[in-house]
Formats: C-alpha cells, sequence, structure tokens
C-alpha cells in the first residue's frame, strides 16, 4: 500500500548495520544532550538553530526539538531575513519527502507559513498550494497533505474573499475516481457536500449522489471506505433518501456474494442494520443481521454478542 | 560488396557523448557502444578459437550471445546479412524487397509465399528509408522478464520505450476500446451494476488465481470461455474483451489456467511505469531491442562480423569454415538461426506451425484508435468477427509516425494470424477490409458534431462512442479512398505452436552425437523462429535453455555487475523507506483532521 516496500535482511547485513548503527547512535545522542541543555539553559542563538536542523533531519519525531526550534526563530525573528524563511519551507519539503507522514512536520510547516514575514503572505500561501498537490500526485492518501490542503484553501479563500468548494468538490470527485479506496477524498466529500447540494443543484443532488454510491459499492463491495461514507450519507440524509430502494441494491451485492463464494459481505450487513435501524427498526430483523455478522465477521463475534444482548434487553435505542 | 541504404542505427542518432536529444534532462551522458558493420568496420580477420559461434542476430541470439559475453564466453557473433536483426530485424523498403526475392527465390526456408505490393509514391514522395517495418512486430508487458533483464543489463539505455494503452476489440462490425482499470469500470455509465461487480471480482480474482484453485479447478481442463462466463457470469462482449484483448488468447478454447495467467499479464503490468500495460521501442520493434542486445554484447567483448556465413561445421574437429574460406575452432557450441543455416543442412527441426503476417503502410494516420499522446494501438479480431468467419483471432499492431517507424501523415499496420493453411491469409485480408472500413468510417466529415455519436465526457472532453458507429454506418459507402503505400505479406514457419512459448524439449531433440552423414551442420543447435507470440514472453525462455545448454546452469543468466549500481535512472520511484508498511485501513485513523465521518454503529 501507498507504494512503500518492505525490506528483508539477512544476517550479515544486519550485523554490519548494527556496527555503523552504534556510530550513529553515539552522535546522536551527544547532539540530544546538547540540545536539551540548550533548550533547559535558554539558549537562542544560530548555532542551536543549525543543531536543531541537523537532528531534527534524523529524527522529525522528536517534537521537543521542533518546539525548541520554534523560540530560537521567535527570539531571532527580527534578524531573520526573508531568505531565512524560504529555506525554511525547502528544508521541511526535503525532510517531507522522506518523512510524509509525521505529524510533526506538518504542524511546523503550517507555523512557518502562519508567522511568514507579511510582504510576501498570498504568494507564499499559494505556492504551497501547488506544494501539496504536487505531493498529493505522488501519494494521493496522504491524509495530512489533505488537512493540510483544507486550512491553505480556507486561509487563501479568507485573503482573497473567494470561494473554490466547488472546484474543491469536483477534485474530490476526481480522486475518488482513480482510486475508490482514497478515504482522505471520501471525507472531503463529507465535508463539502452539505454545502454543494444547496448552492449547486447541477454538480450534486441527491439522487446523484446515491447513484454514484451505488455505481462505488458494485464496484468494490469489499472496500470499506464506501461504506463509510454511505453510511455518513444516510445518516444525514435519510429522509431524503429512498432507502428501499438502496436495500435493494445491497441485497443484490449479499445474494451475489453469498452465491459467489458461500459467504455474506458483512459490509452489507452492517448497513442493512443500520437501514433498519432508520426504517422499520425491526429487532427480530437485526438480530438476524447481527447472528450472520457472529458467523461471517468472527473476529469481531463479541462485538455482535455484545449488541445482540443489548436488543434483548431493551428494544433498540 | 555493395552496401544497401538502411535506416540510421541507434548510436547515430544519438552524438555519442551528449545525452540523448529527446530527453533533454537526462542527466547522465550516455555513450552508445558502436556496433560492427554498422558504425564500425567489420573486423578482416576472425579469432581463430571462439567458445561460441552464433550465427544469426534476431532477438533469442542477440539475447544469448549479451548474456555469454557478460558471463565470460569468448563469442563470435556473425549474420549473412548485411544489418542487424534477421528474424526481428527492421527493415527499410527496398530492403523489403530484396528479402521478398530472397524467400521467393527459397533461399530463407523457414519463410513462403512472400508478395508485396509498394505503391510509386515511395521513392517520389516519401523515401525507402523513411519506414521501419518489423519482421516480427512485439509488444513489451511492463512486467515482463525481458523487462527485467533490459533494466540488468543496462540495454534499455540505448533504447526509447513508448506506451500503448489503448487496446480495442473488434466486435459487431465495430470497435470496442477496452475497459480494464478499476478507475473506468467504477465510471462507465454504460457498464450494467452487476456487470460492473462480476467484472471487478474477476479482476481482483485472476491477479491471484493461482492461490484460489477452489475456484477455477473444475476448469482446469475446460475453456477460459465456459469459466468467465459460467463462473463469474460475464456476458460475451467482457468474456470477448478479457480473452482476446486483455489476455491475447488466440481462440475461444484457450484452456482456463493458460487464459487467466495471460490475463494477469497485461494487469500486473498495468501502472508499473504508468497507466498502460505494455511499450513498444521507437525506431522499430524486436530490430530496435536485438540491436541493444548486440552492443551490450559487444561491450561484454563478443566478436561481430556481418555478411558471413558458416559454410560447414565438423564437431569431430570442432572447426567451422565460413564462406571466405576463413575458419575458427568452436570450443564449446555452434548456435544458429534456421534462416542462417548452410546449404547441405539436414538437422533443421521440423518448422511444423504457420503464421501469416500482412504488413500495410498506409496514408493516413490513426489518431482516433490511439490514447493521447501515444502513437500505437492493439486491435484484436475475435473469432467469428470477421466477414471470412475466422476461427482463430487476427491480432493487429498499429503505430503512427511518432513511433519514428514511418513518415508524418503515414501508419504501418501490422496483422498477424496464426490460422493454418490458405485461410491464414483470408482472414488477414477480412481483418484489413475491416479495419480500412472502420477508419474510412470514422474519419469521415459526414458524421462530425453528430451528438449521436460525439458525446461529452464528464471532464468536458469529446468521447466519440465508437460502439454506436458501427451500427449506425453500417450501411455506410465510405467515398474516400485509403492509399496504400505498401502491401507485404509473408508466410513464417516455426516449431513453436502458435501463441506458445518455447517449449525446451525442442533443444532435447537435436541434443549431440545424432550426426547425419554428409550434413553441413551437424553439431548445431538452431535457435527457434519466432511465434506468433505478440509479447517477448517467449524470448528469454528461449535464451535461458540455450544459455543452460552451453553453461550448465542458467544461475548466472545476466548477472551484471556495473561498479555505479545504484544510479539506475527507470526505477526512480518515490519511495519513503522510513513510513511503515501499513494496511489499507489507516487512513481511517483520521485523528487530527476534523470530524470523522459519522461513527459506524457496528
Amino acid at each position: 500500500m501507498h507504494g512503500i516496500k518492505r525490506r528483508n535482511w539477512s544476517k550479515e547485513q544486519l550485523e554490519l548495520k548494527r556496527k555503523n548503527d552504534a556510530i550513529k547512535i553515539k552522535q546522536y545522542k551527544s547532539l540530544n544532550d546538547t540540545l536539551l541543555k540548550g533548550k533547559h539553559e535558554k539558549i537562542y542563538d544560530l548555532n542551536h538553530l543549525e543543531l536543531t536542523e541537523t537532528l531534527l533531519k534524523q529524527n522529525p519525531e522528536f517534537n521537543t526539538i521542533w518546539n525548541y526550534r520554534r523560540s530560537i526563530i521567535l527570539s531571532l525573528y527580527d534578524s531573520l531575513d526573508i531568505k531565512f524563511w524560504q529555506n525554511e519551507l525547502y528544508l521541511l519539503l526535503q525532510i517531507l519527502k522522506d518523512y510524509p507522514k509525521v505529524y510533526w512536520i506538518w504542524n511546523y510547516r503550517l507555523w512557518i507559513l502562519q508567522n511568514y514575514p507579511k510582504q510576501e503572505r498570498l504568494a507564499t500561501w499559494e505556492n504551497e498550494l501547488k506544494m501539496v498537490y504536487k505531493l498529493l500526485d505522488l501519494d494521493s492518501r496522504n491524509f495530512h497533505a489533505w488537512h493540510y490542503k483544507r486550512v491553505l484553501t480556507d486561509e487563501i479563500n479568507k485573503m482573497t474573499d473567494k470561494t473554490n468548494i466547488e472546484s474543491q468538490f469536483i477534485y474530490s470527485t476526481t480522486m475518488i475516481n482513480k482510486d475508490i479506496s482514497n478515504f482522505s477524498a471520501w471525507h472531503q466529500r463529507t465535508l463539502l457536500l452539505p454545502t454543494i447540494l444547496k448552492t449547486n443543484k447541477d454538480l450534486a443532488s441527491i439522487e446523484k449522489e446515491v447513484d454514484y454510491i451505488v455505481n462505488a459499492m458494485f464496484t468494490d463491495p469489499e472496500d470499506q471506505s464506501i461504506w463509510y461514507y454511505m453510511n455518513w450519507f444516510i445518516n444525514n440524509y435519510t429522509s431524503a433518501i429512498n432507502l428501499i430502494e438502496l436495500k435493494e441494491k445491497i441485497e443484490m451485492i449479499n445474494n451475489d456474494e453469498l452465491e459467489f463464494s458461500g459467504k455474506e459481505n458483512i459490509w452489507c450487513l452492517k448497513l442493512l442494520i443500520n437501514i433498519e435501524k432508520l426504517t422499520a427498526n425491526d429487532t427480530s430483523i437485526i438480530v438476524e443481521y447481527l447472528t450472520k455478522l457472529i458467523q461471517f465477521d468472527y473476529q469481531r463475534a463479541n462485538r455482535y454478542k455484545f449488541l445482540l444482548e443489548k436488543c434483548g434487553s431493551s428494544s433498540v435505542n | 560488396m555493395k552496401s544497401f541504404e538502411r535506416r540510421p542505427s541507434v548510436a547515430e542518432r544519438r552524438s555519442p557523448f551528449v545525452g540523448s536529444a529527446s530527453t533533454n534532462n537526462t542527466p547522465t551522458p550516455m555513450v552508445v557502444p558502436h556496433l560492427a558493420g554498422i558504425e564500425d568496420p567489420v573486423p578482416e580477420t576472425t579469432p581463430e578459437k571462439v567458445d561460441v559461434l552464433i550465427a544469426g542476430t534476431g532477438i533469442v541470439e542477440s539475447v544469448l550471445a549479451a548474456a555469454l559475453a557478460w558471463q565470460g564466453s569468448n563469442v563470435l557473433h556473425i549474420d549473412q546479412n548485411d544489418h542487424y536483426g534477421d528474424t526481428s530485424a527492421t527493415l527499410t523498403v527496398d530492403q523489403i524487397k530484396r528479402w521478398v526475392n530472397e524467400v521467393n527465390s527459397g533461399k530463407l526456408a523457414p519463410y513462403s509465399n512472400a508478395k508485396l505490393y509498394v505503391s510509386t509514391n515511395v521513392g517520389r514522395n516519401y523515401k525507402s528509408r523513411d519506414f521501419g517495418v518489423d519482421l516480427s512486430p512485439k509488444l513489451l508487458f511492463a512486467n515482463s522478464d525481458l523487462l527485467s533483464i533490459l533494466v540488468k543489463s543496462r540495454v534499455h539505455q540505448y533504447l526509447e520505450f513508448q506506451s500503448l494503452s489503448s487496446f480495442h476489440t473488434f466486435e459487431n462490425d465495430s470497435f470496442e476500446k477496452l475497459t480494464n482499470s478499476k478507475q473506468e469500470i467504477f465510471t462507465d455509465n454504460n457498464l450494467p451494476l452487476m456487470t460492473k461487480r462480476n467484472l471487478m471480482r474477476f479482476i481482483k480474482f485472476v491477479l491471484n488465481w493461482e492461490a484460489q484453485p477452489e475456484i477455477w479447478e473444475a476448469y482446469s481442463e475446460r475453456s477460459i470461455y465456459d469459466f468467465l462466463t459460467e463462473k463469474f457470469k460475464l456476458d460475451k462482449a467482457q468474456t470477448f474483451e478479457l480473452i482476446f484483448s486483455i489476455g491475447l488468447c488466440y481462440n475461444i478454447e484457450t484452456v482456463t489456467p493458460k487464459a487467466l495467467q495471460r490475463i494477469r499479464r497485461y494487469l500486473t503490468s498495468f501502472d508499473v511505469y504508468g497507466p498502460f500495460p505494455v511499450m513498444y521501442s521507437k525506431y522499430g520493434g524486436s530490430g530496435e531491442v536485438s540491436q541493444g542486445f548486440c552492443r551490450s554484447a559487444a561491450v561484454g567483448g563478443a566478436t561481430y562480423k556481418l555478411n558471413d556465413k558458416l559454410i560447414d561445421y565438423n564437431p569431430e574437429t570442432k572447426i567451422a569454415t565460413f564462406k571466405d574460406g576463413s575458419k575458427v575452432t568452436v570450443m564449446e557450441k555452434v548456435i544458429m538461426s534456421p534462416t542462417q543455416a548452410p546449404e547441405g543442412c539436414a538437422n533443421i527441426p521440423k518448422q511444423q506451425f504457420e503464421i501469416h503476417r500482412l504488413i500495410c503502410i498506409v496514408e493516413k494516420t490513426c489518431n482516433q484508435w490511439f490514447a493521447d499522446g501515444e502513437s500505437a494501438a492493439v486491435v484484436v479480431f475475435p473469432p467469428g468477427s470477421l466477414k471470412s468467419n475466422n476461427t482463430q483471432v487476427v491480432q493487429a499492431v498499429i503505430q503512427g509516425s511518432n513511433s519514428e517507424t514511418c513518415p508524418r501523415g503515414t501508419s504501418i499496420w501490422y496483422l498477424t494470424s496464426a490460422e493454418q493453411g490458405p485461410r491464414g491469409e483470408i482472414d488477414l485480408d477480412a481483418a484489413l477490409e475491416a479495419l480500412e472500413n472502420s477508419l474510412l468510417r470514422e474519419t469521415s466529415q459526414d458524421i462530425v458534431n453528430d451528438s449521436d455519436i460525439v458525446q461529452v465526457g464528464p471532464e468536458g472532453q469529446t468521447i466519440i462512442n465508437s460502439v454506436k458507429l458501427g451500427q449506425s454506418f453500417k450501411e455506410y459507402v465510405p467515398r474516400e479512398k485509403l492509399n496504400f503505400l505498401m502491401k507485404f505479406y509473408f508466410t513464417q514457419h516455426t516449431s513453436t505452436p502458435p501463441f506458445n512459448i518455447v517449449a525446451s524439449s525442442l533443444f532435447d531433440m537435436q541434443d549431440d552425437n545424432r550426426l547425419i552423414p554428409g550434413a553441413s551442420d551437424n553439431g548445431i543447435i538452431y535457435t527457434p523462429m519466432p511465434s506468433a507470440e505478440i509479447s517477448y514472453d517467449e524470448v528469454v525462455t528461449a535464451a535461458k535453455v540455450l544459455y543452460e545448454k552451453i553453461v550448465g546452469s542458467d544461475d548466472d543468466f545476466f548477472d551484471v555487475d556495473f561498479e555505479d549500481e545504484d544510479d539506475n535512472a527507470m526505477t526512480n520511484n518515490p519511495d519513503y523507506e522510513n513510513a511503515i508498511a501499513s494496511n489499507s485501513d489507516e487512513d481511517i485513523a483520521m485523528g487530527d483532521s476534523g470530524e470523522p465521518v459519522g461513527e459506524m454503529e457496528i
């Protein structure tokens, strides 16, 4: 997943690696001590700023050091020129290329952007947006990047007094079309759809959305992203959707699965329970589905047993 | 020896000390080694003693030569022609004229029944060497053994590859564009829901079919058609696409496991280097690739001689005699393409299977068949789709001028049939007629802006609905005529069954010690003639088997160590080393990014 290779080490390779690592660990420890001491003693100088860079390149997970770096920058703020800030973004991009999923890097990058000298603010934020689109091209399922993109677009919209919610919606559709399992793109859709439904009838309607989800379900009913989105959708637009018709489609997938493999589709069953709750709410039907889930999703059997007990003790909800 | 015109070679197309002109951003300049007889003069003398003598510079022989040279064997590689490529050659129109004469005078036994029409326009408006026509057109799957050897041996650096993603199935007198990716299946509004379900289920299954015998075991002796229609409930259109376009199988009787393997070959090749399953080399197909391996062999120390023919080999004294009277002692083995056999030969394996090829150059672009930015397409005519009521498939590879094998405004069509006997040629003619009619229909001006036919896609792009084109214009008689610059037909004979990969037993049969008295080729091992297979799949298998016969084991086949090992431009994928290998559920834990998507109650 996400284009990451697993590596197998041989015994000899492991030994060599250990030897090399021992040297690195020693260097790292001494750097670590220097910096923690500097932080404790509130030493805010260029030398320590540089040392934080060395350490963070090796270990970007060490949030304390990111914070120390922030403190140094704030204390030296007036003496830092625009070049420093440009460099800072460049440096972070290099680290991000190696560690695209470290929270602290993303947080720190946003902090840099927020503290960026005022003169080139809009241009910088817009460049940042281009960068994040590129990153999503490389890994369309990096949820950090999706989140960062949302923060950027909100801020840019504020700065320019514009909205681009429609192009955002189209972007999420394109990304889902490319990869149906892109949960970040489906999540983005949940944030945009309510507005789009009210403002742009051509772009989205309840009918179109049902159609889209049904297509997705039939394309890959084993993918949970679709089912999670579907569940969100029916919970939020219960009265607007023809749930009976939808139920028939889900049963169609489930029956087909049963015929092919002798097993029922657990996602179908889970959604059928939810639809039942939202419509007739017949406990006996829910009990039937839960019993099947115990059989077909045995790893979570106790969860279903617990829910069964709940059904028995009270009428559901 | 009179020197004939030819197409520029790999080294001549690039300045040897500068990066390739067409990829200006190539960081490292690449030196293309010279080839004897093309850029370098052929050596005056042959060595006195070699380990292996190889005759014929076709793709199998060239891969073998490179493998042996890098293993450390002393190789002499010769060809009776004045050009490289032999059975895989990429020829100019004039070279084809000569070739046809040779075939028809019986000098090239594995070929027969060659016919050639060349328009007077070639020589007037076009030069003969503007065209590069392959004797055996081949496509390279992105996930294949030849590709890994191309990369390992760095021969890929001498070549330029172009992608091909457009596969059409001809059915009901029209072209169906292939629906093969998950995205296409998801977004195709014409596919019924249950078809989407079945198609996706099959695609997921086939990627890992061997591990799921419970699904296909009952069909292990039965046809793939039965399997797809019964087990996966796919209808005829999808089944035919899977069998003939994706699987590139040759008839409906193909047994299930074999077809599954071929279907998977396509799917696992998709998205390896981009959204396409196959590639082909620019400037000519297997001729270019063969030349690339010869260059690699030359770097590895092999000696090359063109215009040289073996006339006799004595397995007792191990002395090979050439037509100019020179002699060489061959310590190990003599390997020879059947086309290069000496007079008085008696050991060529029976070439009992026929391949029929019809190669046309048309004065028209075929861009409507190509995907955006590409210059080639595959069109498959399944059994029963042609007027001739064909029982075997006809496969066509269409190449446009961006492949640099023909000038602007023209295209080359390669049609192949593995039907045996005279029906092969009849099927090819029927397929040509169908291609011609479709092309004229689709480019006719009468249909532009017909809203029934031209639709606008979801992202604003124009989609020409070729299904409708076929139906509504069935009776339409084209007014325009298609100009053929060349029509070239021949039958090739091979010992490899249709669309099959060479069997190693072929070489066992001709193993030593069965000397035929008086024969000039005792002790020689013959390479297989190319099969009808459209991919390069047979090449590495054949070369490996021969390599094992000579070296004793194929363990070090292309076990090449280059000094600057890590510098590999082709595998430059984003590889986030630090990130932890994770399962697909990772994105579900969206701690920081706002509200969760509604709690799933269960």
